[in-house]
């Protein structure tokens, strides 16, 4: 297990100053899991196998050939985290990639090249000239920009004073809003929400937006939080209350007034200046003032 | 204004039938939902530098409760014309004077009191819509008028003293407090009266601090800094109420047509059954 590596030297999923004893973290944490769940699975896997084969022999080696299988995935799936973890990071780049790239040369081969140039241009002419598709794809643009600058400020984060040595939040998905993009995080140890507030300026500078806001999006579980990334204002216009519509409108039962009420002192120079305060007290201070 | 102008008309009204147990309309959010407040059983606290939008904000609930069937209503307003446009609805209405607003307090205090011994008497802590007794909303627009700006020292304490008390045991006999200041600091209200109140609703803000002493301790630095809304869109704020968490609203615009409308409606349909006689 332990020889077993892709990408040894730059992992991307990796901090780099800690690469090296991360690794071998990741391929302890490996060989632990190997043994703990295969050897699990295999004495349950030859049980059950055993009592239910015809063959009790067969049953019980095939169990625990089965149970180590299990154990052999589940330590190559934790050997090759931080890989899936980058993969899960840039999937839609990868898909896009794959889709281009792939398609295309697929697509070239078998189709005059100008019948291929029109497969791939139409639908890119056509999504640019939509305003309504455009800004679409601008937000999805956006969202997979965003999980990575927050990925990069995590990491970096991580590596300053205040919250050394911790793991790296999972970054779910992302979402447009109306007013920017919500990023969803699953955080790991090390890197608690306290971490993150009191640095949503940073953060703002990071994404480039306007403000962003950060809470818990689940009052049971404290470690799946969201960052809001606010770009714009969607609460610009007027809102409009349903409650005059609840009341059929019936000009009779407004009252109306007389006509302009006689107030005077509307104008400073209509109302005096206050009298002095009365020099001792008991005496008879001036009361309301005749405007 | 008088009612007496009004014409004989042969139609009764028929009011829209809104609840005070159901949720108020406020307004929408950044999704553009509608936010209702469920206002029973509650207490809102509103900040915002003059001009946030904040008397519009109260407004909203206001009109709830003035068309809602089972809902008394005590105005209280330092500034007479951002209430002043529901006294026709109102139970009690008070102007700019602290002590028609101190006895108005009183009054509820021993309102209060009548109902705890009533609610002790049938043996249950709250009050339900069968009761046969309703809620009553008391909006309080401008506390920094009667709590910190006229009258001596003492009127004042005695002032935020009744409505602590208002706020601290209204809540389970029905007695909802919305409150609205420019900025609910300790030489404003004292902090133990700005500590009951659950929500909060914080309109622009010109310092961060500002903002957390409307929304509560902590929540400009996860970002719900309300110095940093745009003074040039009024009425947008951040809401902290269901569920501890806040997020950004923008009130219904009512206007003063629609408030004289929707206020002599209320007006209409509530004359005959006034609870506390003016
Ligand atoms: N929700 C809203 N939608 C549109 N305009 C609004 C909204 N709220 C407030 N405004 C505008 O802002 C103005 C000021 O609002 P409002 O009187 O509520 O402010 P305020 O916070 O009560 O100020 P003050 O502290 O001076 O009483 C309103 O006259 C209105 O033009
Ligand atoms: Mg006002």
């Amino acid at each position: 297990m332990s020889k077993f590596s892709l990408f040894p030297s730059s992992n991307p999923g990796q901090v780099t100053l800690v690469e090296a004893p991360a690794a071998a973290t990741y391929a302890r944490k490996a060989r632990i899991v190997f043994w703990v769940v295969g050897l699990s699975s295999a004495v349950i896997g030859a049980l059950s196998l055993a009592y239910t084969m015809p063959w009790p022999i067969v049953g019980m080696v095939l169990g625990t050939a089965a149970g180590f299988v299990v154990g052999f995935v589940c330590a190559v799936v934790v050997r090759i985290w931080p890989v899936l973890r980058a993969v899960w990071h840039w999937l839609a780049e990868i898909c896009l990639f794959l889709v281009v790239v792939v398609g295309g040369t697929a697509l070239v081969h078998t189709v005059p090249f100008v019948v291929a140039l029109a497969v791939f241009g139409v639908p890119v002419a056509v999504v640019a000239a939509l305003p309504a598709s455009r800004r679409f794809v601008l937000t999805v643009f956006w969202c997979t920009v965003d999980r990575h600058r927050l990925r990069s400020f995590c990491a970096r984060l991580l590596r300053s004073s205040s919250a050394k040595g911790g793991t790296l939040p999972l970054i779910l998905i992302a979402r447009p809003t109306p007013s920017g993009e919500r990023v969803w995080m699953w955080l790991r140890p090390g890197l608690t929400l306290a971490d993150l507030e009191g640095r949503t300026g940073a953060l703002a500078e990071e994404f480039g937006a306007h403000q962003v806001r950060i809470g818990r999006a689940s009052r049971t579980r404290a470690a799946y939080v969201y960052v809001d990334v606010v770009r714009r204002d969607p609460l610009r216009a007027t809102v409009l209350s349903h409650l005059p519509d609840l009341v059929a409108f019936d000009a009779s039962i407004v009252p109306t007034s007389p006509g302009m009420p006689p107030i005077g002192g509307l104008s400073l120079h209509e109302v005096p200046e206050p009298l002095p305060p009365a020099p001792r007290r008991g005496g008879r201070r001036p009361s309301d003032e005749e405007a | 204004m008088s009612i007496a102008t009004l014409p004989a008309t042969s139609t009764v009204p028929v009011g829209p039938g809104l609840s005070i147990f159901e949720p108020a309309f406020l307004g929408a959010d950044e999704s553009g939902r509608r936010v209702d407040l469920s206002l029973m059983w509650r207490n809102l606290l509103i900040g915002g530098t003059p001009g946030s939008g904040k008397s519009v904000a109260l407004s909203n609930l206001v009109a709830h409760a003035a068309l809602s069937y089972d809902c008394g209503l005590v105005l209280i307003d330092g500034k007479q014309v951002e209430l002043g446009l529901w006294a026709d609805c109102a139970d009690v209405f008070v102007g700019p004077d602290q002590g028609h607003a101190i006895r108005t307090l009183q009054r509820l205090q021993t309102l209060t009191d009548n109902r705890y011994t009533y609610l002790r008497a049938v043996d249950r802590r709250k009050i339900t819509p069968a009761d046969p007794f309703d809620p009553i909303l008391i909006a309080i627009d401008e506390i920094a008028y009667f709590s910190a700006t006229v009258g001596d020292k003492k009127s004042q304490d005695l002032f935020s003293a009744l409505l602590r008390d208002l706020v601290a045991r209204g809540r389970a006999i029905g007695l909802i407090v919305v409150a609205a200041t420019q900025r609910p600091s300790s030489d404003i209200i004292p902090t133990s009266l700005r500590d009951l109140f659950a929500w909060r609703l914080a309109g622009y803000c010109s310092t961060e601090s500002s903002s957390d002493i409307v929304l509560g301790r902590g929540w400009a630095q996860r970002g719900f800094n309300a110095e940093q809304l745009d003074p040039d869109n009024p009425g947008t704020g951040y809401l902290v109420a269901e569920s501890g968490t806040a997020r950004l609203v923008k009130s219904a615009y009512l206007s003063d047509e629609d408030i004289r409308h929707l206020a002599s409606w209320a007006a209409y349909t509530r004359r005959p059954h006034l609870t506390l006689p003016a």
